[in-house]
């Protein structure tokens, strides 16, 4: 089925990936061929994915699958990447999900080299620090300050030039 | 959860962001390893600020502060940079002339116009700081005289691809110690020179002493 992407497989098949604690997800192979490191493990009709657990395989598969018929993007396009920061609203939807899942489905998509999928991971958090100072984002993502005082006046000193930056 | 995000994923992140870089630089010391080379790299634009001027300051080595033994200025006593910043630097441009002059009212607000000399001996210090601590630099822009022993330095630099040098008045001696320097480089691939008293560009001597 030609459907404007790279996509050799068929609609109708479908393959195993199995998560690295043992959860079993059966999905429309163009999914997998899609995504590099995907196709890669895709040498049978299973495929084992370690360091990904099923809880967040199953979003991490729910978004490939959401987003099955999308162009391909062009992988050198960095900055045409960066500078698109609108996220649909589908997509935002999506991530409205605890600190914790964001931040591993983050880990996944940049595991996975599915790289739309880390893009909109990493855009949702910039947009989650816009307008914060320091002590918010700390705050905010509960980071703990390892400067000593004195540093963080130097640091902030030898910096305050980048204030309004 | 966030400091569980390997350094990429957490440099992608702060890319992204559209607005100012500072209030990241100040989260803490793994934050601010992401953020320096990403705000030093383009500071460039903000040389005319005394400030940026005086952490810049804050980096001369001995060698490069002797230059200022002659007009009996002593820096102020400001303690080693936290990082060695101007080493992610890409580009030095002449808005420095203004930030020096810029640094100068903090320092000392008694004086109200900094001479020449000592504009040129605060620049010429910066200037071989940048050299020597810079492993990125590709475009240097001076206006202004420029001492001999910094002249030397442009052959053994080798990133700067782009040189761009103005002065008002390029003495026969300069000329020939530049034109030694440029003839070893070899990285350089623009020079453009701009002899303001002469009110030429004369860059084919140089240019050719290459070939």
């Amino acid at each position: 089925m030609d459907n404007g992407t790279s996509n050799s497989a068929s609609e109708n098949e479908t393959i195993t990936l199995k998560s690295c604690d043992g959860i079993e997800f059966h999905i429309d192979a163009r999914i997998a061929n899609r995504y590099t490191l995907l196709n890669n493990w895709n040498g049978g009709e299973s495929a084992c994915i370690p360091n990904v657990n099923g809880k967040v395989l199953e979003k991490v598969l729910e978004w490939c699958e959401h987003h099955i018929n999308d162009p391909q993007l062009n992988c050198g396009d960095d900055d045409s990447r960066r500078r698109n920061t609108i996220i649909e609203e589908w997509d935002e939807n999506f991530l409205s999900c605890d600190q914790d899942m964001l931040f591993e489905i983050i880990l996944a998509a940049n595991y996975l080299e599915i790289k739309p999928l880390l893009d909109l991971g990493c855009k949702t958090v910039a947009n989650m620090m816009k307008s914060k100072s320091p002590e918010e984002i700390r705050s905010a993502f509960n980071i703990d300050n390892d400067y000593t005082p004195e540093e963080e006046e130097q640091f902030r000193k030898e910096n305050e030039w980048a204030e309004d930056y | 959860m966030i400091e569980t995000l390997p350094l990429e994923c957490l440099l992608e992140i702060l890319k992204l962001r559209n607005e100012k870089l500072f209030p990241c630089l100040l989260v803490n010391r793994r934050w601010c390893r992401i953020v320096v080379p990403l705000l030093w790299k383009n500071m460039d634009f903000h040389l005319y600020d005394g400030r940026l001027i005086r952490t810049c300051l804050s980096a001369l080595n001995a060698e490069e502060q002797a230059f200022l033994i002659p007009f009996e200025i002593s820096l102020p006593s400001y303690s080693k940079p936290l990082f060695e910043y101007t080493n992610y630097t890409t580009s030095i441009s002449d808005h420095m002339n203004i930030g020096i002059i810029d640094w100068f009212d903090y320092y000392d607000e008694s004086v109200e116009d900094v001479s020449i000399g000592l504009q040129n001996a605060l620049r010429c210090s910066l200037i071989a700081m940048f050299l020597r601590t810079n492993k990125k630099l590709k475009h240097l822009k001076v206006n202004g005289i420029i001492y001999e022993e910094i002249t030397k330095d442009f052959c053994r630099n080798n990133t700067i691809t782009t040189l761009e040098l103005q002065s008002n008045n390029f003495s026969s001696k300069e000329l020939m110690v530049l034109k030694e320097a440029i003839a070893n480089n070899t990285t350089l691939t623009s020079l453009s020179l701009y002899d303001s008293a002469r009110y030429q560009e004369s860059p084919e001597d140089l240019y050719n002493s290459r070939h």
